[in-house]
């Protein structure tokens, strides 16, 4: 008959504790694993080279504009050569070279960005490894990550994201064909034959 | 025959507390069984969860941005194909001059190239996006066949408690458990003590 109670319960529940305690951490090791291998770190350098590349093309388009506006705009005011033209084309440079560190900086955020989504996927594994079968909470921090992810997924990186890096220069052009559209009024008040040109310039084209 | 008469009521009752005390550690053993067999199950299931979740996380090891920057690459192609004429609209005066149709052919190479350059950059850009997408989606999906196997577990640990509620005495052993007992006090109160037999004087 036997005295004593039995404890097959409690030695099977023991067992089963123990080995979810080390799957669990077998588990965690993997998932660790799994975000820091060297390809996603590689990954990761390929997205910052890329998003720096893009930025600075950008940079590059800009300033190569700019600074065939400022060219003409200087020599049709008549100032090339002038300090009006080294301090402008200094500014240039200036606003260029500032262009070149924001398109750096804007890419390296975005890879932070990357990275963060990753330790964000990476503790909703842990969770969801820890929680197991009781995952209610884990499963809706997976679905706020999955959120995340799709507005992670849109296109962030766009043609004008670096915006308008020369747009003060843009309006020195303008001055500059609206300056020359003024003299040429002048130049044909009288609009005759025998009208001599007062500002030197060579009629019919410029 | 004489000396053993009287000792037979106190026999019956111990019969009886044995029968008892057997029933209750028969009871409890198929009781324990039950609660054993449900965390094994349980066990089990608790298993499967783990291959899910091994699964999702040896796909996590080798996940890579490169079918998304191919397929995100090809569309960008796709979309480019067949717009070169409308791309050079504007350059419709030719034969002005060698110099300016040089240039304009440079100018139009340049462009191409350009292009080139913003598709394969924008393409790695949205293919890390869209590769943590793919992931976020997995991760998801596992979450979901996690609490479909928690929701089954729940169904099963139910069965089981309900299986050990239902493991009941045996009613057979409790009666004769109780008759011999019963028959122990009442015939041992009969005993003429004082005339045990070979027993002796108490």
């Amino acid at each position: 008959m036997g005295g004593g109670s039995s404890n097959k319960a409690q030695r099977e529940a023991q067992r089963a504790e123990e080995e979810r305690l080390r799957q669990i951490q077998n588990t965690q090791r993997r998932i660790e694993s799994a975000f820091t291998t060297p390809q996603r770190e590689q990954d990761i350098q390929s997205f910052l080279d890329a998003t720096r590349q893009y930025y600075r093309s950008d940079a590059d388009r800009q300033q190569q504009d700019a600074a065939r506006g400022l060219r003409f705009a200087v020599a049709r005011s008549g100032q090339a050569g002038g300090s009006f033209d080294a301090d402008t084309n200094a500014r240039l440079a200036e606003t260029y070279k500032r262009g070149i560190i924001e398109a750096d900086r804007r890419a390296q955020a975005a890879a932070s960005n990357l990275r963060a989504q990753d330790q964000q996927s990476k503790q909703q594994l842990f969770a969801l490894a820890q929680s197991g079968l009781d995952s209610g909470t884990a499963q809706a921090q997976a679905m706020q990550a999955l959120r995340q992810n799709l507005e992670q997924g849109r296109a962030t990186a766009n043609e004008n994201s670096l915006g308008d890096l020369f747009g003060s220069f843009g309006e020195v052009y303008k001055n500059s064909v609206a300056q020359d559209e003024a003299r040429k009024a002048q130049l044909y008040t009288y609009n005759t034959l025998f009208q001599k040109p007062q500002y030197g310039g060579v009629k019919g084209g410029f | 025959m004489g000396a053993v008469a009287p000792a037979i009521p106190y026999i019956a009752a111990a019969l009886g507390t044995a029968a008892t005390i057997y029933n209750t550690n028969r009871t409890a053993k198929k009781q324990d069984a039950a609660l054993a067999q449900g965390i094994a199950q349980k066990a089990a299931t608790q298993r499967k969860a783990d291959q899910k979740i091994a699964a999702a996380v040896e796909q996590l090891g080798v996940s890579s941005p490169a079918a998304e920057r191919q397929q995100t690459m090809a569309a960008f192609q796709d979309a480019l194909r067949g717009t070169e004429q409308q791309a050079a609209a504007g350059q419709t005066l030719g034969g002005l001059s060698k110099a300016y149709d040089e240039a304009t052919q440079a100018g139009s190479s340049r462009a191409n190239q350009y292009v080139q350059g913003v598709a394969k950059a924008l393409s790695a850009i949205d293919a890390a996006g869209l590769q943590r997408q793919r992931e976020g989606f997995g991760t998801a999906d596992l979450s979901t066949n996690l609490r479909i196997l928690g929701r089954e577990q729940e169904g099963q640990d139910f069965l089981s408690r309900l299986k050990a509620q239902s493991i009941r005495r045996n009613p057979w052993i409790d009666a004769f458990a109780g008759a011999a007992k019963a028959y122990g006090s009442g015939a041992g109160g009969n005993v003429d003590w004082g005339n045990l037999g070979s027993f002796g004087g108490v």
